[in-house]
């Protein structure tokens, strides 16, 4: 168990867990994924490369990172950081020190020869070291001299970072117990029950919204010389409270976030027959460039027909042919065309709102012009574990690198009637610049006692 | 771009460039003014691109920060303005101006390759989150750029036998710059990750997706974790410091430049 317990502690096996994590990461990012890969694509990689589909079905990234040796490594280097950190800080707590001999901190030394005996060479060392502001101490055999600068704020800096990685490691965990995250689709003006909007769900249930009454009106969007979209927003109302959202301000109602993702056109289309109206629907349309397709059945269980249905937002004829000349919803107008089978059944009802055309008998009218949105609904608990880790392990790397520790050693043996001091620096980070404050401060210290 | 972009951008091209060839002329046929002159002419090229930038930014309403190009644009900014700095603090890391203003028109002449079509800030990067993630992010990279650079000059003056090497700066020198140069990175980058992790929840309400380029932030993060615990913990100095900085930039290269080629996801929105 205590071999165990050193190997866990050990830095080199953080190294190495280090190293394996951050290669498996790497070659998995080389493979393609269901983020990266059209669902198209996807399968079409399935039927052409089967071996290059299985790779990227067990190896890509979104796969290896929940493969079991994989989070077998991760658990490991979590353990391996915590207790890393918990090892240094007994030790520190017992020394009441950092002991720099046992870390691989950089040195180097000089030795200078001074015409007076030991004891006089240390106690002028020892005034004029803590005239500089070093914690100077004599060790317990005597001939030796330490000092020290820097050294609380960067050990804790270390410690405390250490431990914001650890936090940061909970998030995982707890966002896989705790998360319910879904996509959720709604027509701007049609009151729509929560649990009915959502089109795509991950993790639990969202007993306490389930139930809830969403609503968007007030839709606007912003676009750029009508071809980029720069902005969009509106107002969601969730059980009688309406709150403004746009993108990256989402709204938040119950602990659960709702955060605008997508929107689109959602023509309302009446279609009346003799007998009255067999369609009121708003048609969600997802293709803009190339047509939404639908499914009509005035007589309901007759003939199946399809309505066949291409959004303009900015009409306009070149030629023959029907263009947009932006994005933008200036001079707005729906085609629809009807279709038994392949067999188009008229030419088409070009229509802007609030126009009525006619088809076999029956009154088609495109009543307004709505919208629909996209939004992705979220609550889970990992992100506060992100944002502690993030609270604890940023500021303390900063006060970690930026304290400069460093301890010189001064060894005071006699010889030849004076002292021999053996003169050793250990800097964690800055070797080269320690060297030169310790030269600088050696001479200076030795050229007083030697003015003496 | 427009007119005064273009016009601004070229001038800082040309003169980065007469500034490399001053440097490279200075240390290798001893002269020893010609580095004052190429720092000159790296200062104007830098108040040239600075102009760019202005000019690209009115133009476009935001400040520089989407797609290759402007990310390139802003990126070499800030790379030169640490290799400033980082010559006022020391003054014996001078003549580092060599590697960075070639590194400077490799990057920048990437950035003009993959076009610079003025748009509209899409509607993701419409958060004040974007600065910091940003700003940290070019941070991070000047820092690794330049200490790869410090990397470079340590093998060519630890292997060099001609006199010209003899006259870059001392070994101790370059291997302490490398260190702080890439704990300044680090300390960057984990900011930039934080930032970017904290924008992506409110954004897309997950903070980590695993696409490829999160995923290469994370790995670039942890290449140069693994570089530090190496030099601090490990005792690994000298030769292997200076292949350790070198090898490290390429997950940041391959983050910035490759990547991209195989995602799209992480700057196509709506």
């Amino acid at each position: 168990m205590r071999r165990f317990w050193l190997f866990l502690g050990s830095k080199k096996t953080a190294v190495y867990l280090l190293f394996a994590f951050t290669l498996t990461l790497a070659l998995s990012t080389f493979l393609p994924s269901r983020i990266t890969v059209s669902e198209k694509d996807w399968s079409r990689m399935e039927a052409e490369s089967p071996a290059v589909f299985w790779f990227s079905e067990h190896f890509s990234t979104p796969q290896v990172v929940m493969h079991p040796v994989f989070v077998g490594v991760s658990v490991f280097l979590f353990l391996s950081t915590l207790t890393c950190t918990v090892v240094r800080v007994r030790v520190w707590l017992r020394l009441r020190k950092v002991e720099f001999e046992k870390d691989a901190a950089v040195s180097f030394r000089r030795e200078v020869w001074c015409a007076g005996p030991p004891e006089d060479v240390r106690t002028d060392l020892l005034m004029r070291l803590r005239a500089r502001r070093w914690g100077a101490e004599v060790s317990e055999d005597g001939p030796t001299v330490s000092a020290e600068k820097g050294l609380a704020l960067g050990f804790w800096g270390s410690v405390v970072f250490h431990l914001g990685m650890v936090m940061c490691f909970f998030s995982a965990p707890v966002t896989a117990l705790t998360v319910h995250r879904a996509e959720v689709r709604l027509t701007e003006g049609v009151p729509t029950r929560y649990a009915d909007a959502v089109v795509e769900v991950e993790g639990g249930r969202a007993t306490s919204i389930d139930d809830a009454i969403l609503r968007l009106d007030d839709f606007w969007g912003k676009w750029h010389e009508g071809v980029y979209r720069v902005d969009f927003g509106g107002t969601l109302d969730i059980g009688g409270r309406a709150t403004a959202f746009s993108v990256n301000r989402p709204v938040m109602h119950g602990g659960y976030s709702f955060e605008p993702r997508s929107f689109g056109y959602s023509p309302h289309l009446i279609i009346a027959g003799e007998k009255g109206e067999v369609f009121d629907y708003n048609l969600n349309l997802f293709r803009a460039k190339t047509g939404d397709s639908f499914p009509f059945e005035p007589g309901g269980g007759g003939e199946a027909l399809r309505m066949f249905v291409l959004f303009f937002p900015d009409f306009d004829r070149e030629g023959g042919r029907l263009v947009s000349r932006s994005e933008e919803p200036r001079n707005p107008v729906l085609l629809v065309k009807f279709h038994r089978g392949q067999e188009a059944l008229h030419k088409g009802l070009l229509l802007a709102p609030g126009e009525e055309g006619e088809f076999q008998g029956y009154k088609v009218r495109f009543a307004a012009l709505d919208r629909w949105i996209g939004m992705t609904v979220v609550r889970e608990h990992g992100v506060y574990f992100i944002w502690a880790g993030l609270l604890l392990g940023v500021p303390a790397l900063f006060v970690r690198f930026l304290s400069n520790e460093r301890r010189l050693e001064f060894e005071l043996l006699p010889q030849s009637g004076g002292t021999m001091v053996r003169l050793s620096g250990f800097s964690r980070y800055y070797p080269a610049f320690l060297e030169k404050e310790v030269i600088e401060t050696a001479d200076a210290l030795l050229a007083g006692y030697r003015a003496k | 771009m427009t007119q005064l972009e273009q016009a601004l951008l070229w001038a800082a091209i040309a003169l980065y460039s007469i500034s490399f060839v001053l440097f490279l002329w200075g240390i290798v046929f001893k002269k020893p003014a010609l580095p004052g002159y190429g720092f000159r002419a790296s200062a104007a090229a830098f108040a040239l691109h600075t102009g760019a930038i202005a000019a690209r930014w009115i133009a476009t309403g935001h400040v520089p920060v989407m797609k290759t190009y402007e990310n390139a644009l802003s990126g070499v900014w800030f790379m030169v303005l640490v290799y400033f700095i980082m010559r006022r603090a020391f003054p014996l890391a001078r003549s580092f101006g060599v590697a960075v203003m070639p590194l400077a028109l490799l990057i920048l002449g990437d950035g003009i390759r993959a076009g610079a079509v003025l748009q509209p800030l899409e509607p993701a990067y419409r958060s004040n989150w974007l600065y910091v993630h940003v700003f940290f992010a070019w941070c991070a990279f000047g820092g690794y750029v330049i200490a790869f650079a410090a990397g470079v000059l340590y093998l060519l003056k630890d292997w060099g036998r001609a006199e010209v090497f003899a006259r870059l700066p001392e070994l101790k020198l370059l291997d302490e710059l490398s260190l702080r140069l890439i704990l300044f990175g680090f300390m960057a980058e984990a900011v930039m990750t934080a930032s970017g992790a904290i924008w992506a929840h409110g954004l897309w309400g997950r903070y980590w997706g695993w696409d490829p380029v999160e995923t290469w932030s994370l790995v670039s993060w942890l290449i140069y974790g693994i570089n530090i615990h190496l030099r601090v913990t490990l005792g690994w100095r000298g030769r292997r410091a200076a292949w350790l900085a070198i090898v490290s930039l390429g997950g940041v290269a391959f983050l910035y430049f490759g990547i991209g080629f195989v995602s799209k996801l992480h700057t196509s929105v709506f």
